[in-house]
């Protein structure tokens, strides 16, 4: 038997009558310190629950005895900067928006600051152990306290990282973390979340010899018909004589298919075989896993476990990208961090969502931009078959903002750089490594040389993956590089300066160049890094009819806070437009809005990529003398709805996507008009309907034989809300979250669209609301409270567990409408 | 199949820059900026970058820009790129920006 325990089951700690009678007792925000989970030996206990918060600076706050009776009870994930502000005189506040945000339209108008959080825990301080604290992410600067002890400065909103507890634990046991953070100024193009938005881990290990922290790689080097040959490696720190390390692979349903035993050296290399192995892809993301033991004798002093995926990956200039033999394209979207209504808190679900609704939507690839993104969001990734480039910067030396990372990159850069490969090198779904994006002045010669750097940096941590960036505009001029510069095999081959050094070359909207640039450069690896939405059909036919383009990353898959009214569109009379401003706080750029609906863009994409042979929409009619001018970022206000009152006998704009070769438009039974697609009209084509109340179809033709239909309907009045919680079952733990749909339908149980409407939540059983609110890109209302609007006759319920297992019940009202209920079961 | 290995190299040493013709999408906006005459061709024909070079939105950018880089948002023709380029490129050498 080990004498080592795997990750505390907090729910059965939590299913103690003491604690379920204290939790029925209390609100949620005083319960936390009751949930959290007794510490005990053992390597990523959660160290999430029963912190107290306090928004803004002061004196003391990290001394162990200072009284933080006053401060609110949170517990993590947390992210101050999606709480409702307090209302300030002559301040224009919405919810957690502030017109005066120093972020301005970057962070959606969001606000930083200050924070600080304590936790007191109980823990003996080992006799010959070691404890030790890791963050997942913390946004953006952080110090850390234990005891009174400063334990060290983190610069990086997004890299994890750990600290050395040991020292400083209480003789006595009682002891007292400290985390001031601060997020202050300009400092991010998006919407950054304040505060410790990803979980922290504690391990308590009972001696000092232990497995590295991400000490651990493996990655396949070969297959064949015989099997797989996969590469281990193991750091370990502090190894004594006498340890053993143990080693062995277990497939997905749990059965040992490789083991070995070897002495635990500082640095341990070995070979496993694996026959038939079941291979990782987005279609099959098979995963295997696995398990490194470090013991002494029999007893088991540290102990790692390591999801991992059998595939290999290569990339040509000519052939493009193949997948375990097999071409592939990468059908891929860029992501901001932020989990929309939740603000950046990284709860897992919220995480497992985003990237199923992206899954759902045919993407096969995300870039999360432009920074390195949560464990929990990995794991998503490898589990359901997700690709992902990990990137690591979006600015090096020179600014884009006053305080962004460019102030930290000198002195941090490699630390970030090692914790991003390091901590996230296993995780098969990512194929390639970005040192960044849009890098300002990466062709001064400063600039080459900090390319060579960070590649070449990347290069040996993980000689597994090729290195890329996100480049837009100016590539450089031409250099040759040497030798012992050179990428293998490129010594004395002349490239752009902004590309010589990159292993793939990622295009920021430079679709106009993909052609000439793959004449001119015939072994360059080329993708589109990021794409205008309204580009996805000449984008798609190119690289379907281009092997050795790779694939392209649209900007963006989802929407997010932040960089508010760069898509979307506006009405005016023409001319030049400008991005938005105030009231906007979403970037209205995704194909997915920020509750997780389909946009027009997606459904267009539906089609391009074979999901759908045929779509229709009909563009929001514009008011009288103006038209609509839709944003570079934007698409046009389309949606799935045939009821506009008010617009009767008016033509609108009826955008069809088809993969078929003639669509006929039907009105009440009678045909408008029979129309062919051509190829150059690239799987959309458009229609004027003068607008009739009733149904339109539209039927979709390939070869004579009809392939598809769409009908939109006018809907009647709206009489019902309807909620759908998006599972029956959810966990009930405080880093559990569920969704549940609000929809208002009319008296046969359509969706009314188009339709902003105020509703009251209330919510009973063991549930908290995490957050309330809609798609509407502009600033109407907080995301916490139980009031919310409707927005294009749809809202978000997100509620988050207490930390029990019981039945949930939520209500929605609004005037003049039945009740929407649902029950969920949080287990 | 064998899995690709990317391994570093091992020293850096500057690349060597090849000689080039200037042009519209040969020289960032930052370097037209720093040849007057260079620049006076681009405002002749597009007064507008006097504007966009100050802009939030690109001021970081300018090293990454080339005059051509508009055409993509928006914002000059590409008839008036054209214009610029053949007036750049009969502009003697030692009016080109510094290198």
């Amino acid at each position: 038997m080990s004498a080592f325990e795997p990750r505390l089951d907090r729910r059965q700690i939590l299913a103690t009558a003491a604690g379920a009678a204290i939790l029925i007792a209390a609100p949620a925000s005083a319960v936390a310190a009751a949930l959290a989970p007794k510490l005990t030996t053992g390597r990523g206990q959660s160290f999430d629950l029963g912190w107290t918060f306090r928004r803004g600076e002061g004196e003391d706050f990290e001394a162990p005895g200072f009284d933080d009776g006053a401060w609110r009870a949170v517990d993590l994930p947390h992210d101050w900067s999606i709480e409702d502000l307090a209302p300030r005189d002559g301040a224009v506040i919405v919810g957690p928006f502030d017109k005066k945000a120093v972020g301005g339209t970057a962070t959606g108008f969001a606000v930083g600051g200050d924070g600080w959080y304590r936790k007191r825990f109980r823990l003996d301080r080992p006799k010959d152990g070691r404890v030790e604290v890791l963050f997942e992410g913390v946004y953006m600067a952080s110090d850390v306290w234990l005891n009174g002890h400063h334990l060290g400065a983190h610069p990086n909103g997004y890299t994890p990282f750990a600290y050395d507890l040991t020292p400083h634990l209480a003789p006595d046991g009682e002891n007292v973390i400290a985390v001031r953070v601060q997020n202050r100024g300009q400092n991010s193009r998006w919407y950054s979340g304040s505060g410790i938005y990803r979980h922290v881990w504690l391990d308590v290990l009972p001696q000092q010899a232990r497995i590295a922290r991400w000490g651990v790689g493996v990655a396949t080097r070969r297959i064949t018909d015989a099997g797989a040959d996969i590469d281990i490696g193991i750091r370990l720190e502090d190894a004594a004589p006498g340890l053993t390390l143990v080693s062995r692979i277990r497939d997905q349903a749990g059965r040992i298919v490789w083991q070995a035993q070897a002495a635990a050296l500082g640095e341990v290399r070995q070979s496993a075989s694996l026959a038939a192995p079941r291979l990782w892809s987005p279609e099959t993301p098979n995963l295997y896993t696995l398990e490194i033991e470090l013991r002494r004798g029999a007893a088991v002093i540290d102990r790692s476990v390591t999801p991992f995926g059998v595939r290999v990956i290569t990339f040509d200039g000519a052939k493009g990208m193949t997948l375990n033999g097999k071409p592939i394209k990468l059908r891929g979207g860029c992501i901001h961090h932020d989990n929309g209504l939740l603000g950046a808190c990284a709860f897992d679900a919220a995480e497992e969502r985003k990237v199923l609704l992206l899954k759902a939507r045919g993407y096969n690839a995300l870039r999360p931009s432009h920074n390195p993104y949560s464990p929990a969001f990995l794991r998503a990734c490898d589990r359901y078959g997700m690709m992902v480039i990990g990137e690591a910067f979006d600015a090096w030396r020179a600014p884009k903002l006053p305080q962004d990372y460019s102030v930290a990159f000198e002195d941090h850069w490699r630390a970030d750089l090692s914790a991003m490969v390091l901590s996230a090198r296993n995780h098969p779904s990512i194929v390639m490594w970005s040192i960044g994006n849009e890098i300002p002045n990466r062709n001064l010669p400063s600039g080459v040389e900090a390319e060579w750097l960070l590649a070449n940096a990347v290069h040996g941590l993980d000689p597994t993956r090729p290195v890329t960036a996100a480049i837009n505009d100016f590539p450089g001029r031409l250099v040759t590089p040497s030798e012992k510069t050179a990428r293998p095999g490129h010594a004395g081959v002349a490239d752009e300066t902004s590309a010589v050094f990159l292993d793939v070359v990622g295009y920021n909207y430079k679709l106009r160049k993909y052609e000439r640039d793959h004449q001119r450069f015939p072994e360059r690896v080329i993708y589109g890094s990021e794409s205008f939405p309204k580009d996805v059909f000449a984008t798609w036919d190119l690289i379907d009819r281009s092997p050795w383009l790779v694939g392209d990353f649209v900007w963006t898959a989802m929407d997010y806070l932040g960089e508010a009214g760069i898509g979307g569109s506006v009405h005016g009379t023409g001319g030049m437009i400008s991005l938005g401003a105030w009231p906007n706080v979403v970037s209205n750029c995704g194909d997915i809005d920020l509750i997780g609906g389909q946009k027009a863009a997606s459904l267009a994409r539906d089609v391009v990529w074979g999901l759908s042979p045929l779509e229709m929409a009909v563009q929001k009619p514009p008011p009288e003398g103006k038209i609509e001018i839709v944003r570079p970022w934007g698409w046009s206000d389309e949606r799935q709805s045939w009821t506009w009152p008010g617009s009767e006998a008016k033509p609108l704009a009826v955008r069809v996507y088809t993969v078929g070769d003639r669509i006929e438009l039907r009105l009440n039974g009678q045909t408008l008009e029979s129309r062919a697609v051509t190829a150059a009209d690239l799987k959309h084509i458009e229609f004027k309907v003068p607008y009739a109340p009733g149904t339109l179809e539209a039927v979709a033709f390939r070869g004579g034989a009809e392939i598809a239909r769409r009908r939109l309907t006018t809907v009647g009045a709206p009489a019902a809300i309807r909620l759908a919680p998006e599972r029956k079952r959810a966990g009930s733990g405080r880093g559990d979250v569920a969704y549940v749909a609000v929809e208002i339908v009319d008296a046969q149980g359509r969706v009314v669209p188009d339709l902003t409407t105020p509703l009251r939540l209330s919510i009973s059983g063991p549930a908290q609301l995490a957050g309330f609110g809609s798609a509407n890109p502009f600033a109407v209302g907080g995301f916490q409270s139980v009031s919310a609007k409707t927005w294009d006759g749809r809202a978000m319920v997100i509620l988050r567990g207490q930390g029990r297992a019981g039945r949930v019940g939520v209500e929605v009202r609004g005037e003049g409408l039945k009740p929407g209920v649902a029950t969920l079961s949080l287990t | 199949m064998d899995a690709p290995t990317y391994p570093p190299a091992t020293a850096y040493e500057p690349p060597v820059a090849a000689p080039y013709e200037l042009s519209v999408e040969t020289v960032s906006i930052a370097e037209l900026m720093s040849a007057p005459a260079a620049w006076a061709i681009v405002l002749k024909h597009a007064p507008a970058f006097k504007m966009i070079v100050t802009a939030p939105q690109t001021k970081a950018y300018l090293t990454n820009f080339t005059v051509d880089s508009f055409v993509t948002y928006g914002v000059v023709s590409q008839a008036t790129i054209d214009a610029i380029d053949v007036d750049l490129r009969q502009l003697p050498r030692s009016e080109w920006p510094a290198q």
